[in-house]
């Protein structure tokens, strides 16, 4: 077997679809993962995420489609063959072995000298920091030390490419969020290309160079954490990346040639330069921090503006939620500083306001079906 | 029993009056308890290896295959265990009267493979439900092929189950008398049914001996089968 390079490789996936049983597991879904990059696959259970990761493992086959890793195509190679590292959400350690014994397991299997083995194993165990657990058995160990094993296992054979799925799904919050430092950390110290699926955005928001969207076996979007959450394309990763506000209404023209979202009673004015058809059901997106609460306001074609009453404020420490009531009767979220004092209290009758600049125009519509709106 | 085996005197008197090994030495030297001993050995030997072969593979292929009527076929592999042994026994004695199996290894390894097989598959099902199947696709993604992650991880941690079944495999075949009653002939027959005939015919205290020795071989392999079972919780 070839010993691969110390560097990550690139990896691209080009119209792999896959079904299982009787549903479309993955629909179509290209990729390009550069080398040494963080991606994420990020979305709901029953996405294709984990299918996509297990297409790319070579555990599935795909019915239609490539899989280029380092400019070979891997699509019909068994898995054994691959080269890629993979640390499964379970962990799925070899309980018979020690941890020294499952690290070097990939060793043997490529049929390294035996001194070279103990001093990989040794190195790889200094990185994921468990050096003085190299004899112990997996039921010896707590979960988040057997991820780390896991971990060491899937690297240190020096595959071009690491994947991950859900690995530190099974754990608990605070030992998660010191792990995704961990993760993070090692990325960047072996520079291997990293593919990682979660279905917890904050996770991914925290890791991912790039996070693709999954959802219904599709790619939603593609991109890095701040361009998801600043200039989602739909609705679906709007709503998926961070907290939202919807608003979604047919597009209607005032005298003086402004674009507006007809939105129940209220009009929310679109961002100047969005392209949007007359009387076509659209949806615009403001996110929680870009709005101010006050206790009145006054109307201004570049400020979006929206009446209700304070349903509830929520104290998070860094920040407050603010859920306001609309007249319409649907819910919208603000955040703000705590650091500044509260004017508000529950049960008020408050004025939203944002700058119409910071609505994001998203790219779908709920309904095709355009409805026809005074203008 | 035990300390019938060491008796000085040629009855079956409790306690014994005198000590002596003398009914050990008749039981190694009589060519009838001999031949029995060596018969016993070699067909529980062959039905052993038979009985965990086939019942690990057929394990394999309850838990993890899929196909039509693997209901049935479950069933059908622990009929033996269900059916009594004397209709079985007499079902095996007329099939093997017309094939020439009566008094013949070949006549015992058939009947008792046959009975020894559920032992085997039943511990190895259970071995084989509890281990997770990722593990063989991690083994591949570190470099493994299908054959060598099925030798080192999946049957190195059936291990301790298919012993299990090995053992019992080994007892059911060492113990069986029922049908081996049934199959036996003048020249061929089963230490069992060699014990049988002695304490019909006669009494004495070679008899002891003999179920000393089995006693302790019995023992000796429940022991060996325990062990192995402590042995899969690692550390």
């Amino acid at each position: 077997m070839r010993e691969p390079t110390e560097s990550g490789m690139a990896l691209h996936l080009r119209g792999v679809s896959k079904r299982l049983g009787n549903d479309v597991a993955v629909a179509d879904v290209s990729l390009d993962v550069k080398a040494g990059e963080f991606l994420t696959l990020l979305g709901p259970s029953g996405s294709g995420k984990t299918t996509s990761l297990n297409l790319i493992a070579g555990f599935l086959r795909p019915d239609a489609g490539e899989i280029v890793l380092d400019g070979r195509d891997i699509t019909s190679l068994p898995p054994h063959k691959r080269n890629i590292g993979m640390v499964f959400q379970h962990y799925v350690l070899f309980p018979h072995l020690s941890a020294f014994d499952n690290v070097a397991f990939p060793l043997r299997e490529r049929k390294v000298a035996r001194r070279e083995i103990r001093e990989r194993v040794e190195r790889v165990l200094e990185l994921v920091r468990l050096s003085g657990f190299a004899g112990r058995f997996p039921a010896q160990l707590s979960g988040g030390q057997q991820q780390r094993v896991a971990l060491a296992r899937a690297m240190v054979f020096n595959p071009g490419l690491l994947l991950m799925d859900e690995p530190l799904g099974a754990l608990d919050r605070k030992l998660r969020e010191w792990l995704q430092f961990e993760i993070k950390r090692i990325h960047r110290e072996v520079g291997i290309t990293f593919v990682y699926v979660t279905h917890d955005q904050e996770e991914a928001l925290v890791l991912s160079d790039r996070i693709a969207i999954f959802n219904e076996g599709r790619i939603e979007q593609i991109g890095s954490p701040d361009e998801l959450y600043e200039r989602p394309r739909t609705i679906f990763v709007a709503e998926f990346v961070g907290e939202s506000n919807l608003f979604i209404g047919p597009v209607v023209v005032d005298k003086h040639g402004d674009r507006w979202i007809a939105c129940g009673e209220d009009r929310i004015p679109m961002p100047q330069g969005a392209a949007a058809d007359i009387a076509v059901e659209q949806a615009i997106m403001i996110r929680p921090e870009r709005l101010t609460v006050q206790l009145s306001g006054h109307r201004d074609p570049r400020t979006a503006t929206v009446g209700g009453r304070i349903r509830q404020i929520v104290y998070l420490g860094p920040t407050r939620r603010i859920e306001v009531e609309m007249t319409n009767g649907r819910t919208l979220i603000a955040r703000e500083v705590a650091a500044q004092r509260c004017r508000l209290s529950e049960g008020d009758d408050v004025c939203v306001t944002w700058d119409a600049q910071e609505s994001v125009v998203l790219g779908d519509h709920r309904t095709a079906e355009p409805l026809a709106e005074g203008a | 029993m035990i300390p019938e085996s060491f008796n000085g005197a040629r009855s079956l008197a409790f306690p014994p009056e005198s000590w002596s090994t003398q009914w050990y030495e008749n039981f190694f030297n009589d060519p009838a308890w001999n031949d029995a001993l060596l018969t016993t050995l070699q067909v529980a030997g062959i039905v052993t290896i038979l009985a965990t072969a086939i019942g690990t593979a057929a394990a394999f292929g309850l838990v993890r295959g899929r196909f039509p009527g693997k209901a049935v076929v479950n069933a059908l592999t622990i009929a033996p265990i269900v059916v009594p042994f004397v209709i079985f026994g007499i079902g095996v004695y007329g099939v093997f009267l017309a094939w020439h199996l009566v008094g013949t290894v070949e006549g015992f390894v058939f009947a008792h493979t046959a009975l020894a097989l559920p032992f085997v598959v039943v511990p190895v099902v259970a071995g084989v439900q509890g281990l997770d199947q990722r593990l063989e696709d991690a083994a591949a993604s570190l470099g493994a092929n299908r054959v060598r992650a099925f030798r080192l991880v999946t049957l190195r941690l059936l291990l301790p189950s298919i012993l299990t079944g090995a053992v019992f495999a080994f007892l059911t075949s060492v113990d069986e008398i029922v049908i081996s009653l049934f199959i036996s002939s003048s020249t061929r027959r089963t230490l069992p049914v060699e014990m049988y005939n002695s304490i019909t015919r006669e009494i004495d205290p070679t008899i002891a001996a003999a179920s000393t020795i089995l006693l302790f071989t019995t023992m000796l392999l429940l022991a060996f089968a325990a062990l192995m079972r402590r042995r899969r919780r690692y550390a």
